[in-house]
């Protein structure tokens, strides 16, 4: 134990007495480590938060366009829509038997950037969401918000607002058409804590389309409990538009056939949320495999430098290796003290890097969350921190063993000779 | 007695380099090794502080033979027993004047005492120095620091190996009288080699080396 905190103390000052060396290796390290923390956290809650976000939606069916971009908008609230679809068309599409049960989303406005979703109350449920005060909306112009939207915006219950076009603060307004706040969300940790939730017709209303009596909410809610549905009902809808419906599955079965039906056989275009999502990372992949190997050769070049520094100061120290061992020290304890140099680095380039990382996943998490409304936070763990810190810190202790070693293996009176 | 040499063949690796059929030197004795460069001094202090091996014969330091330690023990037993004073190692750069003589008492196994670290270095003149680096130091002022740390866990033995060879007349001689004193205040046995003659004088014995051929 005594030779432990020797080494430790002789090892630390040796590091001080090159303060600018120190500093440089224990931020090359820090910064490598960093890197790749925060894009190990980036990826892992991103991942996450999509997986929980999309969970119960087997496709999206909507207007013609990139599939991507349809998810991005119907499933994430994080792009703009690929266009609308008649009430019409799809309606003989969610009516097949496959479709256990279609949720209607008619988007286009927004308040603060948080995006105004006309739906029906299925969609609260497919989130397990719950009213936290207030009431659900059940008349047009009537909102229930997500508790993130009632946390940013100081929206309450019995408050007004007007939508804005598009997803940006500053788009034309609806001021004839405001909408009155009955209701806000408990938190679910999910997308539906960063929308504003309407009646469809509230949307139709706003964009034009007032007769909110012949409403799709009406068809897609009846098919959930009976797919016998009217064929009249179309013509009821006739003018009508959404942005997309959210499908559930009859049976697994339909996955293998339904899209490519929809795709193939009308109009519409159908995409899986978890195909894309997939060919999302896909596509994120290389250049988040450029950012890893950027990050991996910035803790390599750590090592190399904690490495030429040992030996240097194993070169420049022999005299003091010399001294250690005339006092009385052991090889052995030469040995750990040049390590504890190596051990000390890391030590301190892991915690350096564990706060860069997380550090940086808040700022990053903070920054998306005020152009995209994406969930990001750096307080949190994830089991891959600790094989990234194991695998830093087991590059410094590599790169302390051969210079310690040569220090073990000098004879006292070679080490005098050369001094 | 301190220092008793039989039959001393050493060197290095299988190379002898230095020869002595008999050495006694007893408690308190100041002895001063003298000789030619090449002939031996160096690795004659380095059998002696148990650094290089012998090739053949025995030296027994302070009742103990040395041959009989581990590398290890050898170790341990040149920081409890011997004091070094060396003419180019003096001080760890990257510690205080304090941390170098606290550390000489760590490696030796003794317990850390700042006391008698302020006692050695109020005698020679340096209780200011404690919290100053080696680079903050004159060369007599680092010297003198080397001298405490060589007496600082009262040796039975202190070994110098040319601790006059950089120094002018008048320090080299105040060098050497700080030496005879601080041995004398510890009652260690003192061997100082050198091949500086200017010392010669102050030694009650003189043991000259010839080169091993």
């Amino acid at each position: 134990m005594k030779t432990l905190s020797t080494s430790l103390s002789l090892a630390l000052a040796y590091l001080r007495e090159k303060p600018l060396a120190t500093i440089l290796n224990i931020l090359l390290l820090g910064l490598g480590v960093g890197t790749i923390i925060a894009l190990a956290l980036t990826l892992a809650q991103l991942e996450e938060g999509m997986d929980r976000d999309a969970a119960g939606i087997d496709l999206v069916i909507g207007a013609k366009g990139s599939p991507l971009q349809l998810i991005l908008s119907t499933v994430f609230h994080i792009d703009i829509p690929t266009g609308n679809v008649p009430v019409s068309d799809a309606a003989a599409v969610i009516a097949s038997p496959m479709v256990k049960q279609a949720i209607p989303l008619a988007l286009g406005d927004s308040y603060k950037t948080f995006r105004i979703v006309g739906t029906n109350a299925a969609y609260v449920q497919l989130y397990g969401a719950s009213v936290l005060s207030g009431r659900m909306w059940n008349a047009p112009q009537e909102a229930v918000i997500g508790a993130e939207v009632a946390r940013v915006t100081g929206l309450v219950a019995g408050m007004t607002f007007t939508g804005s076009h598009g997803l940006t603060e500053g788009g034309s307004g609806h001021a004839d058409h405001p909408y009155t706040v009955v209701g806000v969300l408990k938190p679910a940790g999910s997308v539906i804590d960063r929308v504003i939730l309407t009646a469809i017709e509230s949307v139709w209303q706003v964009h034009g389309h007032a007769d909110a009596a012949n409403s799709v909410s009406a068809v897609a809610e009846k098919l959930a409990k009976d797919h016998d549905h009217d064929h009249r009902q179309a013509d009821k809808d006739e003018g009508k538009e959404v942005t997309a419906y959210l499908i559930q599955y009859a049976t697994p079965l339909a996955a293998a056939s339904f899209p490519r039906r929809v795709n193939a056989g009308s109009t519409l275009q159908a995409a899986a949320p978890a195909l894309e999502v997939a060919r999302l990372f896909n596509l994120l992949g290389v250049g988040i495999a450029a950012l890893k190997v950027f990050a991996l050769v910035m803790m390599l070049c750590a090592a190399l430098g904690i490495f030429v520094g040992l030996t240097n100061a194993l070169n420049e120290r022999r005299a003091d290796l010399a001294l250690l061992r005339l006092l009385g020290a052991s090889p052995a304890m030469v040995f750990l003290t040049v390590l504890t140099q190596g051990i000390a680095l890391g030590v301190a380039g892991v915690i350096l890097g564990l706060l860069i990382g997380h550090a940086g996943t808040e700022w990053i998490g903070a920054t998306l969350e005020k152009t995209h409304r994406i969930a990001l936070t750096g307080f949190t763990l994830i089991r891959e921190e600790f094989w990234i810190a194991a695998g830093a810190f087991g590059l410094a202790l590599l790169a302390g063993v051969f210079p310690a070693w040569r220090a073990y293996r000098s004879a006292v009176p070679v080490l005098l000779s050369r001094t | 007695m301190v220092v008793d040499i039989r039959d001393l063949k050493a060197g290095y690796g299988t190379k002898a380099v230095v020869s002595l059929a008999s050495l006694q030197i007893e408690t308190g004795e100041h002895t001063l090794l003298l000789g030619p460069s090449g002939c031996g001094k160096t690795t004659l202090l380095n059998v002696l502080s148990g650094i290089a091996s012998t090739l053949a014969g025995r030296v027994v330091i302070n009742g103990t033979a040395l041959e009989t330690l581990s590398v290890g023990d050898r170790d341990r037993f040149r920081g409890k027993h011997i004091g070094l004073v060396m003419q180019r190692l003096h001080l760890i750069s990257a510690l205080t004047i304090s941390k170098n003589l606290r550390l000489a008492q760590q490696l030796a196994g003794v317990s850390v005492n700042d006391g008698i670290i302020l006692g050695a270095l109020e005698k020679l003149g340096l209780a200011a120095m404690l919290d100053r680096y080696p680079r903050e130091l004159s060369q007599g002022e680092a010297q003198r620091v080397a001298i405490a740390r060589a007496v600082i866990n009262r040796p039975a033995l202190i070994l110098a190996d040319e601790p006059t060879s950089a120094l002018d007349d008048a320090n080299c001689l105040a060098a050497i009288d700080l030496l005879f004193d601080q041995a004398t205040a510890y009652g260690a046995t003192l061997i100082v080699a050198t091949h500086d003659q200017r010392i010669k004088a102050r030694f009650e014995r003189v043991v000259t080396l010839e080169p091993y051929l």
